[in-house]
């Protein structure tokens, strides 16, 4: 089944030779900029570019960066990583019979706590093997979609911040606002004590703790502390998580994923 | 409805000034293009064409392809009916 690989890669290769810019790309619809608003809104088709068929890799991997969008379209400066992206994303993965593994790479300042969640969850259901890799940053809702993997990694200078959902400021248009918010909260705390090490007590510690952020409460937890709270595994970068990856998809598989080298 | 969970304050969200009041965005929007079960987000030119903004891919191999590099120009068709989406 899985022997069309080699051949694939030589398509791909062929095709990318009689590629581009042999027409002129400039093609100028002149229009008023009003009117061309409006017509943009539904474009579809390219024109010249030949596309490669599509390359199996037995390793996929998922980037989550700025902040998880959800219900609500942020405001276009705020970099986002979109929940109707992501969602068919994991839905392609689990069907596939080529893929075996997916690396979560997770650079988030945190957002929408229902689509966080419902990433982390769709992330913990999926039968391949996966492993999450937080660099920079996996703040706020980044904290359970870091631990909904089969194993977590962070870098050594990336940091998590463990912090209360709040109410000022911070939820909009919630009518039944504090028992709303407390529900949420203990959603994202059962499930990070759920899928990592760390205890809800210690976490709930972590959540509430007074005096390690300026005028705020929670805690800031840089690479080593992560892992030793037990919120995430190991400390590592891309080559340790990959190798992990692979590990895990041989345990699940019994073959190496041949996507690597 | 919405809560966020985020650790960046809501005005810098929402694109706030200090009285609360929104800030006037630069227009800079992109758009989104499916090819090929890939997601780009395009970033229209002055002169009408289009260039990659970001690509949006689960395979590693998609980054690597020197047509789709953030930068890239690509032709795009305008589509004038909204009805005729197919795809």
């Amino acid at each position: 089944m899985e022997t069309q690989q080699p051949s694939m890669e030589k398509d791909y290769a062929a095709s990318g030779e009689g590629n581009p810019a042999e027409e002129p790309l400039e093609q100028p619809l002149r229009q008023s900029p009003r009117k061309q608003r409006v017509v943009l809104q539904n474009l579809k088709t390219l024109g010249q570019i030949t596309t490669p068929p599509p390359v199996e890799n037995h390793i996929h991997t998922l980037i989550i960066v700025g902040q998880i969008e959800g219900h609500v379209i942020l405001p276009p400066k705020n970099k986002t990583t979109k929940y109707e992206h992501i969602i068919p994303q994991l839905v392609a993965i689990e069907q596939s019979k080529e893929i075996k593994g997916l690396l979560v790479i997770l650079n988030t300042v945190g957002g929408d706590v229902e689509a966080g969640l419902a990433i982390a969850e769709m992330l913990e259901s999926l039968s391949k093997a996966t492993v999450s890799l937080v660099l920079g940053g996996g703040h706020s809702i980044g904290v359970p979609i870091a631990v909904s993997t089969n194993y977590s990694f962070i870098a050594e200078t990336a940091t998590m911040t463990i912090h209360p959902l709040r109410l000022t400021g911070l939820v909009v248009g919630v009518p039944q606002t504090y028992e709303y918010l407390d529900k949420m909260q203990d959603r994202v705390i059962k499930f990070v004590t759920n899928h990592s090490k760390v205890t809800e007590e210690r976490f709930r510690e972590l959540m509430f703790r007074t005096g390690d952020l300026v005028r705020d409460i929670g805690t800031v937890l840089v690479g080593k502390d992560a892992v030793a709270s037990g919120i995430i595994d190991e400390i590592g970068g891309i080559s340790q998580a990959l190798k992990k990856l692979e590990e895990i998809v041989e345990l699940k598989y019994g073959s190496k994923p041949r996507g690597l080298q | 409805m919405m809560l966020l969970y985020t650790i960046v304050p809501p005005e810098v969200v929402f694109g706030e000034n200090d009285q609360g009041e929104p800030v006037s965005l630069p227009e800079n929007q992109t758009h989104e293009l499916n090819l090929n079960g890939r997601k780009f987000m395009l970033r229209q030119l002055q002169n009408g064409q289009f260039q990659i903004d970001r690509l949006i891919s689960t395979n590693p191999e998609d980054y690597l392809n020197p047509d789709w590099q953030p930068g890239a120009l690509i032709s795009v068709v305008h589509e004038k009916s909204a009805v005729q989406s197919g795809n």
